[in-house]
């Protein structure tokens, strides 16, 4: 099931509604205008039966229409593609996909955030802003999404979004208190052709 | 007692008896539960030493229904798939499958404590070819992963993923659903919602169709436009029971409107009289309601095949009416028409009778319920008639003069200038007889039960579309397989298992067996073992993981445990059980291996199977083909059998004269099955022949009785075509038993009607008027 999720940067934007569905709103509004993305990502799993967390770093690339590659080069490489046709597969040294089972979900998720397609979470998930300083201000905000369904509940307590410009950073939280957090860092995006 | 007191005690009995009829049927159908439409219903059950497992699989199979809806807007789709399943789950005979959440969870706890000892195949490959390092590599690379697949357990319990694989093999549908509210699955670019559940009762109560179609039925207009683009695919043997139930009705409204309609204008044509017209309603109405009460005395339900046959009843019954309202006509008395009429009756109505009584001999459960409707039906026209002698009296009316000047005019002379021709008319007979023969030979015979499916293109269009999409299994074909215990038969299933799979990639597997969910005790112990050893042992896969993790892996020093000697198939929970077919259906001394849709081993593997102790294929589809090939020779024989006793009765009742009725009824017969059986002679067509032998029989009778007449003639044609009018409209029906009943009797009747007069005259040798110009 769900193991990882990421999400793409947000432009920094002035909202005009700051009520929670408001903001959601718009920051859907926004994430729908990007095109391209480009960045690196460093990811840190926390699991209580091992000694140490466990960390990885790698690239991404987005583009609107053909999905997602996400490269995790070390410490160990491998190459996952989502795409909206193919769903979610893994390359294998040979460049051939390997689809992944029960993997629909992860491609709905990875390919809703950073589409801004926000309705599709939302056969899934309790998308919340979480109050605080808004985004009117281009200060830190934070978004959390609750698993609707007691089965997804049960494989994942939470994800926590958080950025101020962009997405900065993503927190996965388990039921059993196993974590994982991804920190981003974009170095290339662009808007959609009209 | 005077004659006229008699008289008409008779007839106050009879109408008596009528009464107590029509309550009696009337309080039934109220009641409900009168009638089925369960087309399997027709044919025999068979005893194949494996029919409790034929019944296992069909009922569980046919309870069950599918509705995949799908709409360009996955929301709308959504919304309108949650109306649906609401919709469906307020109905009393309807369950919904539902609790899948709590379905996963109750298999993940009790599957638990066993997890090291159930691998799926692929699993238990890779460990046996792998090395450690490379087992373990393949699980560090996945926790690096951003994906990582389906987890029945936490890492922390089950670090390689053993449950996750195993769950994938037994459900492998399963985890190609999205775990939106409705479960859905992309497919073809398109987002399609399963709503699924059984029907309490059988498919083929129309109490359970219609809960069903009531909803289907009124959904779209209900949603309104939120419907729109989206389609709705159906899956389930109710749909096509439903369906065929609304052929069957919308048949019998057809056929007994038709022949009504019919019978109705050629009594106003004929008779113009309004008496006449009572005499037929009244023998219609006897006939009808002495079917109906003795069918239901008889039979638990009436099928709505037989009512759907039982229509042309109207069309026979009527006969004998017309034969004695023509005699009245001609002699203005009832008991004198009554008289002349009574014995060509009786001889008519009782080989009628005894055709149809030879299809109780057959094994068919329809047929034989179709000859009681028939035989009763037949019985209540003849009585009704007999009834009418006593009592009918009808004021003068139109004369029957012009039918019977168009009888002398046109019919008689036309018959007697080819009678005059009787050699070469017996040669060109004879001939046609040889050709038809000849031509029923090449044409041979077809047995394949599938012929006799009724659903429309399109329902099973969209059965395959469900069936591609979610991967069904064929309940036609599996294997039984038995043994002593249990252990022996899951031994036995997992050598047949390995026989039909064992050279095809996991995700090309055909077999669907029980062994997947609970194997044999000594699978489990060796699949244990290999865990034991290649994963959990002292230079097993998890010290090689634990390095990579840089971890001390404490926690899995533990694992895999000891091997749990207690797992057995009737262990799993009901509930979990009932999802797993294979599960559901093994018992202590047998199980059965299922296939999937679509996918047939090579023949050298059937056979090689066949060798297997204990084990049984079953193809449902042969057998009931075999089945009806079996019958129909049997039948054949029969048909055989009676025409040889038919023919030493006709000599010994009517001497040279019988060869009229032979001849006429043989003709009859080859001609109405070389017009009718251009795919092959069914057991259908067989069947259908021994009404073709009762209706000719019927006319050549009356002929004989009452002679090459104007009357009887008329009454002749009057009958034939009330009968070829109701198996005319049959000969068009969409449900294949009652299109080949149809059109054999329809031209087996036109042949009669064409050919027994022409027969009577040349037996008859009579002269031909001079007025003709021809020889005699």
């Amino acid at each position: 099931m769900l193991t990882i999720l990421v999400v793409g940067p947000v432009p920094a934007v002035v909202f005009g509604d700051e009520s929670p569905a408001g903001f959601i709103s718009g920051l859907a509004q926004r994430l729908a205008k990007t095109g391209q993305l480009e960045g690196t990502f460093e990811q840190t799993r926390y699991i209580s039966v091992l000694s140490i967390p466990l960390r990885s770093s790698g690239t991404f690339t987005y583009q609107r229409g053909e999905g997602i590659v996400w490269r995790t080069l070390e410490p160990v490489a491998s190459v996952v593609r989502i795409s909206p046709d193919q769903g979610v597969v893994v390359v294998d040294d040979r460049n051939n996909p390997q689809p992944v089972p029960a993997s629909e979900l992860v491609g709905v998720i990875f390919l809703g955030v950073f589409s801004g397609d926000f309705s599709r979470l939302n056969d899934y998930f309790r998308v919340e802003h979480e109050q605080g300083v808004t985004a009117r201000e281009g200060d830190h905000w934070e978004l959390r999404l609750t698993p609707l369904r007691k089965q997804l509940a049960e494989h994942l307590r939470s994800i926590a979004i958080a950025g101020t410009q962009l997405v900065e950073s993503i927190t996965l939280l388990e039921p059993n208190g196993d974590r994982t957090e991804i920190v981003f860092e974009t170095t290339e995006s662009g808007e959609k052709f009209h | 007692m005077s004659a006229p007191v008699m008289h008409r005690y008779l007839v106050g009995l009879w109408l008596l008896g009528l009464l107590i009829g029509g309550l009696y049927c009337g309080e039934r159908i109220l009641r409900g539960e009168v009638f089925q439409s369960n087309i399997l219903g027709l044919i025999p059950e068979r005893d194949e030493g494996g029919q409790s497992v034929y019944s296992g699989v069909t009922k569980n199979f046919e309870k069950r229904f599918v509705v995949m809806l799908s709409h360009p807007d996955p929301h709308q789709g959504s919304a309108l798939a949650v109306a649906l399943k609401e919709k469906l789950a307020q109905q009393d005979l309807v369950d919904m499958n539902g609790a899948s959440e709590s379905l996963l969870g109750e298999l993940r706890d009790f599957f638990k404590p066993y997890r090291h000892q159930l691998l799926a195949v692929e699993t238990r490959q890779r460990l046996l070819a792998q090395n450690p390092q490379d087992l373990a590599a393949s699980v560090v690379t996945g926790l690096y992963s951003p994906v990582s697949g389906f987890r029945l357990y936490p890492f922390a319990d089950d670090p390689f993923n053993l449950g996750g694989a195993w769950f994938q093999e037994v459900f492998p549908e399963a985890v190609r659903f999205r775990g939106t509210e409705i479960p859905s699955l992309r497919a073809e670019g398109r987002i399609w919602y399963l709503i699924d559940g059984q029907v309490r009762g059988s498919p083929f109560d129309l109490a359970s169709q219609q809960a069903l179609s009531t909803v289907l039925d009124d959904f779209p207009s209900q949603s309104g436009t939120q419907m729109g683009d989206a389609d709705l695919l159906f899956s389930g043997v109710i749909f096509h029971a439903t369906e065929a139930a609304r052929l069957a009705r919308s048949e019998i409204s057809t056929v007994g409107s038709g022949s009504l309609l019919g019978i109705l204008l050629l009594v106003i044509a004929v008779f113009r009289s309004r008496r006449a017209l009572a005499a037929i309603a009244f023998t219609l109405l006897s006939s009808v309601l002495m079917a109906l009460t003795i069918s239901l005395l008889v039979f638990d339900r009436v099928h709505l095949v037989t009512l759907a046959f039982g229509t042309t009843l109207l069309g026979l019954a009527v006969d004998y009416c017309f034969h004695f309202l023509i005699k009245y006509r001609v002699h203005g008395d009832a008991l004198v028409a009554g008289r002349l009429i009574r014995k060509g009756l009786l001889i008519s109505a009782g080989s009628s009778i005894a055709a149809y009584l030879v299809q109780l001999v057959s094994p068919f459960p329809g047929l034989q319920q179709l000859a009681v409707f028939l035989v009763a039906g037949l019985v209540g026209a003849c009585s009704a008639v007999l009834v009418l002698t006593l009592c009918f009296r009808e004021l003068p009316s139109a004369s029957l003069s012009p039918w019977l000047i168009f009888f002398s005019t046109r019919v008689e002379p036309a018959y007697l200038r080819l009678g005059a021709r009787r050699l070469q008319l017996c040669c060109s007979l004879a001939a046609v007889l040889a050709l038809l023969a000849g031509y029923l030979y090449w044409l041979g015979s077809s047995d394949d039960i599938r012929h006799l499916n009724s659903s429309s293109q399109s329902l099973l269009d969209s059965e395959r579309k469900v069936q591609t999409l979610l991967g069904g299994i064929d309940p036609q074909r599996y294997w039984v397989v038995a043994g002593q215990d249990q252990q022996q038969v899951l031994e036995r299933t997992e050598k047949v298992v390995a026989a039909i799979d064992d050279d095809r990639a996991p995700t090309a597997r055909l077999a669907v067996a029980v062994t997947a969910m609970v194997p044999s005790l000594a699978a489990q112990r060796g699949d244990h073992a290999l865990v034991a050893s290649r994963l959990y042992g002292s230079d097993g896969a998890v010290t090689v993981m634990c390095v990579m993790l840089q971890s001390d892996c404490s926690q899995w020093q533990s694992l895999p445990g000891d091997v749990l000697d207690e797992l057995e198939p009737s262990g799993v929970p009901a509930t979990v059980a009932a999802r797993f077919l294979p599960a559901a259906l093994t018992t202590e001394n047998r199980s059965i291996v299922l296939l999937r849709q679509g996918a047939l081993p090579a023949q050298r593997k059937l056979e090689s199977m066949a060798e297997l102790p204990g084990v049984t294929y079953v193809d449902q589809v042969q057998v009931l083909s075999e089945t009806l090939k079996s019958f129909r020779i049997e039948v054949t024989m029969l048909l055989a059998a009676f025409l040889g006793v038919f023919s030493l009765a006709c000599i010994f009742f009517y001497g040279r004269r019988g060869s009229v009725v032979l001849v006429s009824v043989l003709a009859s017969m080859f001609v109405s099955l070389a017009l009718s059986a251009a795919g092959g002679v069914t057991l259908f067509h067989v069947l259908a022949l021994l009404l073709v032998l009762g209706l000719t029989v019927d006319a050549a009778v009356f002929y004989l009785e009452l002679g090459l007449n104007g009357e009887t003639w008329l009454a002749s044609t009057l009958a034939s075509a009330t009968s070829i009018l109701a198996f005319g409209l049959l000969a068009l029906s969409d449900v294949p038993l009652l299109h080949h009943f149809g059109s054999v009797v329809f031209f087996g009747l036109l042949a009669a009607w064409l050919i027994t007069p022409l027969m009577f005259q040349l037996a008859r040798g009579g002269t031909v008027p001079a007025s003709l110009g021809l020889k005699s």
